[in-house]
């Protein structure tokens, strides 16, 4: 008898330890891969919320219009094979033919002006309705082409069709079933087909093998949602998951030591940055005072100290993962040049105290690349106080303009220039810390409009230097996203953090 | 009795609605409700016509009228994040909250309560010290320490146990043990100090006189006087790991209830947080009428007035 | 045995007392003073005792300073919990009807809340910081005193002596005070030993939540909050806060226990 209880509680405990060992096994075999996330998606309808997390997953089962070129970013073919502007308010893509949705609906025009007629409708409650405004309507010319109609020119729509902003939709599905149903259990034209989704658990996805672009080489996705950053590093160093996003510079050699993943990584487009804000009154709407501060903070000691080399620096809002981008200088570093300025400007800086607002792990090591800022403050007697907001109290105070005089911030992803300076340089923006100029006001207007891509590249330099002088922000760096993959997936991280298992290739062991 | 039951009743409705409105008021005045659920990029005109379309322009009292008409039919409205019906998320966090919860009461009610007695019975001997050392060590452990350091040794170190999620009773382990420590140890060292008490008073002293077995003076005449602050504590307890997991079910990635409500809070996710709220008040106003009419079966001297 | 416990919590507290205040002069660095150059350093070089953080700053300077918000945040919430929680309690249990009934309530209404609900109002009131986490413990703290002692004197008032003494006609104020309070007294003395501990053991709650003490103040809680994301990389940020909160909460329990042994005269068995 007492055998036999010892006889089950080993087979038990070997069963437990047997199964956590397998596990990685297993996948590398059957070519599965897990993700972990942070959080889960917070729809399985596309076009419907605006959430990274959530498009991330969407994507692996709905097509773009559009994609990008991993490597230059510019736009590629997806669903639509061909694109032109037909004249100032018009453009044209020819659509992809032979193309069906994993219900067997065949994709066509149709589905395009479906789509875009769900996330223009008040009822569907869309985010995607303000990116489309400007769009009057879709007109169906044959099955293959289509034309959206805008109010005004809108060089910048290519750009909005190629990324996660048009997600294709099934018509008849969407009328059938309805958008509650589809939002519970996805339709799409994508790589993968949804099996199941446990809340607040997983989600799990399998090939979709009449994918138009052929099949894809991993048979199984399942993201996993973990939202304790140190639970996924522990489930990616056991094996349970194969890729996690956001590890930290000081944990890279953690990760490459295990053996069991690598660390691999790429320059954002995500840019962070120190506000300046002159939105109200201060001493940051002195533009001397601006500039000082842009010769005090060096940036080049926080991207070596604090971020172990892992960020790329910038010198102005657009970085050159931006299509718009159009090189600047930078401000040096140079503290006697800082001190001489804040004298011009009538300041003492041994009496100068600030407020730096900053959020807590939004961006990498964001809290402590702060008080290294305020550290690097100090040295020239600034006294700087940091406080660490709750995300969703740092975004109300932005708004509210109830910062201090200085806020950290990141933006992106930041592919074309309308993206990042529209929202950030003018005063009736939400969430920006600079405006009420005139000059630059109108600069912004007139540049968005050009179609003519040569004059509006030239415009985007003009406007990138005025900007650059104006000093409103001190722009810091664009992010490297660090990535720890296991070691028998291949795959590349992209610059526009587009994750996307189609990519990937599993090499069993 | 029926009486006491039914009074105690309807107190519960009036705590519920009180704790609702109370939650109300403060979530709707601690910040912009649409704008986290917002792109960052998007225009101000659009953020208001988000806040028109969802009623929130709405002075704050039609706003109210609105929520309680609706909670009164069960109907809490639709998460501003995850565009569903809000109790249906929270009632479907049931079966997961239930089982780590339950799992850990059990836990705790076999492990602690016998370590407390037995703590008490054998006082100041090596075993007591132990104890006392023990339970203390496992309340000043934070519960995620506790936690991240039993996923390193039994998942990334020993590969034995998974770090996270649900599905098998490997999953079950280490988050129970985690939410029981803690509540284990306090309710360890109040069994024993409540018995302590019980085993100097008179009538036990009587009891060993007349000859009673040591273990009818410790089951009958200890146990059942000197359950009351222990039932309390454990009532309390019971209604705090139900809904206040959060930390235990965050590191383990479990899908519970104190995970959606904290996450909720964060987004301000208000129709969530408000059927949380309502869900978990309910069941705490329950539990402590479960634990008063204990009260009046352990101690029948103990009279219970509405 | 007994004398070794009773020296062992004496000793621990008082080591944490001297920390927190003699830190000035016991630190060998600024603990607020970051020198990125030495960034996580592990311990044992004598310029850095115990290792540095993220930031370079000196680990065994921020566990010294540490101690004097441990004890500062302890012994304000105790206080206060304990006077708020133990008196409507003590009234509650010895009036009864509907003084116990609403006091009851209330204290469902309050525990039912969220903590982290509790935690973002007073955010919203007077910000993050020391404030936040006293006012928030004590309001979530003083719940369990009340119901405690609720009960006790519900009991106690039950037994054969206290009713004979009321038979006899002595005042309530002096049955209050000269039998009930007696009986209470040290379940209150074990709680609040019991809730010291966990309270500073809950400033680590509340900052993995997000509301605890902010940077750069050294608060054993929040240091080992943050040491989460040094897990594998820099096991002391985490050890030495933790063993620092861990002994400081153990010292201040068995003094507790040394405390109530004294106190009960019935104990002393």
């Amino acid at each position: 008898m007492r055998r036999l209880n010892l006889a089950l509680a080993l087979s038990l405990a070997l069963s437990l330890v047997g199964a956590a060992a397998a596990l990685a096994q297993d996948r590398a075999r059957t070519k599965e891969i897990v993700i972990g996330l942070g959080a889960e998606p917070r729809t399985m309808l596309a076009v419907t919320i605006v959430d990274w997390t959530t498009n991330t997953q969407l994507e692996h089962m709905y097509d773009r219009l559009l994609d990008r070129d991993a490597k230059t970013l510019k736009p590629k073919p997806m669903l639509a094979t061909g694109w032109k502007i037909v004249n100032d308010t018009t453009w044209e893509f020819t659509l992809r033919q032979g193309v069906k949705f994993h219900n067997g609906e065949p994709f066509n025009a149709q589905s395009v002006k479906a789509t875009m007629d769900y996330l223009k409708d008040p009822a569907s409650k869309s985010h995607y309705a303000a990116y489309w405004r400007k769009v009057k309507e879709v007109q169906i010319v044959n099955d293959s082409t289509v034309r959206f109609v805008t109010d005004g020119p809108w060089p910048s729509l290519i750009d909005r069709a190629s990324l996660t902003d048009f997600l294709l939709l099934p018509p008849k599905a969407l009328k059938e079933l309805g958008p509650a149903k589809l939002a519970e259990k996805p339709i799409g034209t994508g790589p993968f087909k949804f099996v199941e989704w446990k809340r607040d658990e997983r989600l799990v996805l399998e090939r979709n093998p009449d994918y138009w672009q052929g099949p894809a080489e991993v048979s199984r996705v399942t993201f996993r949602f973990s939202p304790e950053f140190s639970s996924r590093m522990a489930a990616l160093l056991s094996g349970e998951i194969d890729i996690m996003k956001d590890v930290p510079p000081h944990a890279i050699e953690a990760v490459e030591r295990s053996g069991r993943a690598k660390i691999r990584s790429a320059v954002s487009s995500r840019i962070n940055y120190l506000a300046l804000v002159n939105l109200k009154p201060g001493p940051m709407q002195d533009l001397r005072v601006r500039r000082a501060m842009n010769h005090a903070v060096d940036v080049d000691e926080l991207i070596a100290q604090v971020l172990k080399g892992r960020a790329s620096k910038i010198c102005g809002p657009l970085s050159p993962a931006n299509v718009d981008f159009a090189p600047v200088e930078c401000y040096k570093h140079d503290p006697a040049r800082a001190q001489a300025l804040f004298r011009e400007a009538g300041i003492d800086p041994a009496k100068l105290q600030l407020t730096l607002d900053s959020p807590s792990g939004r961006y990498p090591l964001d809290k402590d690349v702060s008080l290294a800022i305020a550290a690097q403050l100090q040295r020239l007697g600034i006294k700087v106080n940091v406080v660490v907001n709750e995300w969703g109290t740092h975004l109300d105070k932005i708004k509210n303009r109830n910062t201090g005089e200085l806020f950290f911030l990141g933006w992106g992803p930041s592919v074309f220039g309308q993206g990042v300076i529209e929202p950030l340089f003018q005063a009736n923006q939400t969430y920006s810390s600079y405006g009420n100029n005139k000059a630059i006001d109108e600069k912004i207007a007139k540049t968005i409009a050009i179609v003519d891509p040569k004059g509006r590249a030239a415009a985007y330099a003009e406007l990138h230097q005025m900007i650059r002088d104006e000093a409103p922000w001190v722009p810091l760096w664009q992010q490297h996203d660090l990535y720890g993959v296991a070691s028998h997936i291949e795959w590349t991280p992209r610059a526009d953090e587009k994750v996307w298992m189609y990519d990937a290739k599993v090499v069993a062991r | 009795m029926r009486a006491y039951v039914l009074s105690r009743l309807a107190q519960t409705a009036l705590v519920v609605f009180l704790s609702l409105t109370a939650v109300f008021a403060m979530v709707r005045l601690s910040g912009d409700p649409v704008l986290l659920f917002m792109p960052m990029d998007i225009q101000a005109k659009d953020v208001n016509e988000f806040r028109e379309r969802l009623g929130f322009n709405d002075p704050l009292p039609v706003q109210y009228a609105r929520f309680v008409g609706g909670a009164v039919r069960g109907d809490f409205g639709e998460s501003l994040r995850y565009r569903r019906d809000a109790l249906g998320l929270v009632l479907e966090r049931l079966p997961a909250t239930f089982l780590l919860a339950g799992t850990a009461l059990l836990l705790t009610l076999f492990v602690a309560v016998p370590l407390g007695i037995v703590s008490a019975v054998r006082r100041n001997t090596l075993l007591d010290h132990v104890g006392t050392v023990a339970t203390v060590l496992a309340q000043a452990t934070p519960g995620f320490w506790l936690g991240l350091m039993l996923i390193y040794l039994f998942s990334v170190h020993l590969r034995w146990l998974p770090t996270g999620g649900t599905g098998t009773v490997a999953h079950l382990i280490m988050p129970s043990v985690v939410l029981a420590a803690f509540f284990s140890a306090r309710i360890a060292r109040l069994t024993r100090s409540a018995v302590l008490e019980v085993l100097g008073e008179e009538y036990i002293l009587t009891a060993r006189a007349k000859g009673l077995g040591e273990g009818r003076v410790i089951g009958k005449h200890t146990l059942r006087n000197s359950a009351i602050p222990i039932v309390t504590l454990a009532g309390l307890e019971a209604g705090q790991i139900l809904g206040g997991a959060v930390i235990t079910e965050t590191i383990f990635a479990w899908p519970g209830l104190g995970r959606l409500t904290v996450q909720a809070l964060l987004n301000r996710d208000f129709p969530v947080v408000l059927a949380a709220v309502f869900f978990i008040s309910v069941m705490y106003t329950l539990v402590n009428l479960a634990v008063d009419l204990l009260y009046g079966w352990l101690d029948p001297r103990v009279r219970l007035r509405a | 045995m007994k004398d070794l416990k009773a020296w062992l919590g004496i000793g621990l507290t008082a080591a944490a007392i001297v920390a927190a205040v003699l830190a000035p002069w016991l630190a060998p660095h600024d603990p607020m003073k970051a020198d990125f150059v030495q960034s996580l350093k592990p311990p044992g070089s004598p310029a850095h005792l115990l290792g540095t953080d993220q930031l370079g700053r000196d680990l065994l300077a921020r566990v010294l300073y540490g101690a004097r918000l441990a004890l500062f945040i302890g012994v304000c919430t105790v206080l206060l919990t304990a006077l708020f929680g133990g008196l409507l309690g003590l009234v509650a249990g010895f009036v009864e009807r509907w003084p116990s009934a609403v006091l009851m309530r209330i204290a469902d209404v309050q525990l039912s809340f969220p903590f982290i609900l509790l935690a973002m109002t007073i955010n919203a009131i007077v910000g993050l910081g020391l404030q936040n986490i006293i006012l928030s413990l004590s309001a979530a703290g003083w719940v369990v005193y009340a119901r405690v002692v609720r009960g006790e004197v519900l009991s106690v008032k039950q037994r054969d002596y206290v009713q004979a003494a009321a038979a006899l006609g002595m005042s309530r104020s002096r049955l209050l005070f000269r039998h009930v309070l007696p009986n209470v007294a040290p379940s209150i003395i074990v709680v609040a030993s019991l809730q010291f501990s966990s309270f500073i053991v809950a400033e680590a709650a509340i900052s993995f939540l997000g509301f605890g003490i902010q940077p750069p103040t050294p608060a054993w809680g929040s240091m080992l909050s943050e040491s989460r994301d040094f897990l594998y990389v820099a096991w002391w940020l985490a050890a030495f806060p933790g063993a620092a909160l861990a002994l400081t909460a153990l010292g201040v329990n068995l003094l507790g226990d040394w405390l109530r042994d004294t106190l009960d005269p019935k104990l002393r068995v």
